[in-house]
């Protein structure tokens, strides 16, 4: 019985978790912006992070991503990190958008610094699992 | 003398019956915490729930049930209302396999062994199907 009482109590933490888990990569997910609205979050003064990804490859991965936007936010000292996808797929258009960021390679995140001129610098997604 | 040997074959294929549920709903269960997005993005593109708060409880109550499953299924005091709740659970993913069939998803990892198919064909239909007869198996050899 007291086997049954703690195997009980075990797989209600492990469903709690999944809920929690859950909600959390859910808003995650939905706070990314597709990349069309980068003009409107790019702002003259906006300092910080941005990171960038195919959508699909966001779904698949979310739980990676997450922990390469937290320690991206880590990185660029709790500035803003903004999370951007791309659909290539559906919207070849998107490929324009990156010129405005200064995008060399994709997944990636770019660090923008706003001192005297806007300086973009891209790494590879990578560079964050280690 | 007759009557022990099948009751003590009964007995084996009954433990061997529930370990394999057991293995197979204990691996399916873990996969779907770890990939629970992926499961929670599946059961939308079935459509019988739209994504929100609603959808979100009840992808973790799926997960709760395999578990449950899981440890009922070995204590034979529970083992009857493990086999009863596989039915329904297997009833459900059957109905919603039949509802999509042929359909791909483009959300699912892929990586779910049983009941929720990267693309709905009859070979998944009929795993699930393999099963409900198991659960089936299992009750009727708990009543002889």
């Amino acid at each position: 019985m007291i086997i049954f009482l703690v195997l009980t109590l075990i797989i209600v933490i492990i469903s709690s978790y999944a809920f929690i888990k859950l909600c959390s990569l859910d808003k995650f997910f939905e706070n990314a912006k597709p990349i069309k609205e980068v003009a409107q979050y790019l702002t003259d003064d906006f300092c910080g992070s941005i990171l960038l990804v195919d959508k699909d490859e966001l779904l698949k991965q979310i739980d990676v991503y997450k922990k390469i936007h937290k320690k991206a936010n880590k990185k660029a000292n709790k500035k803003e990190t903004l999370v951007f996808t791309y659909d290539l797929k559906e919207n070849e258009m998107d490929v324009k958008h990156f010129e405005k960021l200064k995008v060399k390679f994709v997944p990636c995140v770019i660090n923008i610094e706003n001192e005297l001129e806007k300086k973009y610098t891209s790494y590879k997604v990578e560079e964050y699992l280690k | 003398m007759n009557i022990g040997i099948v009751s003590i074959i009964n007995g084996i294929t009954e433990w061997i019956f529930s370990s394999i549920i057991a293995l197979f709903f204990y691996k399916n269960g873990m996969k779907k915490v770890k990939k629970i997005f992926s499961f929670y993005k599946t059961m939308s593109e079935y459509r019988f729930l739209k994504e929100g708060m609603y959808l979100k409880i009840l992808t973790s109550i799926l997960i709760l049930c395999d578990l449950i499953i899981v440890v009922a299924i070995l204590i034979p005091r529970y083992r009857v209302f493990a086999c009863i709740h596989g039915i329904g659970i297997q009833a459900f993913y059957l109905t919603t396999m039949i509802a999509n069939y042929n359909k791909s998803f483009d959300y699912n990892c892929g990586c779910f062994s049983i009941n929720t198919p990267k693309h709905m064909d009859f070979k998944g239909i009929l795993l699930s199907l393999l099963f409900l007869f198991i659960f089936i198996s299992i009750l009727l050899l708990i009543s002889q």
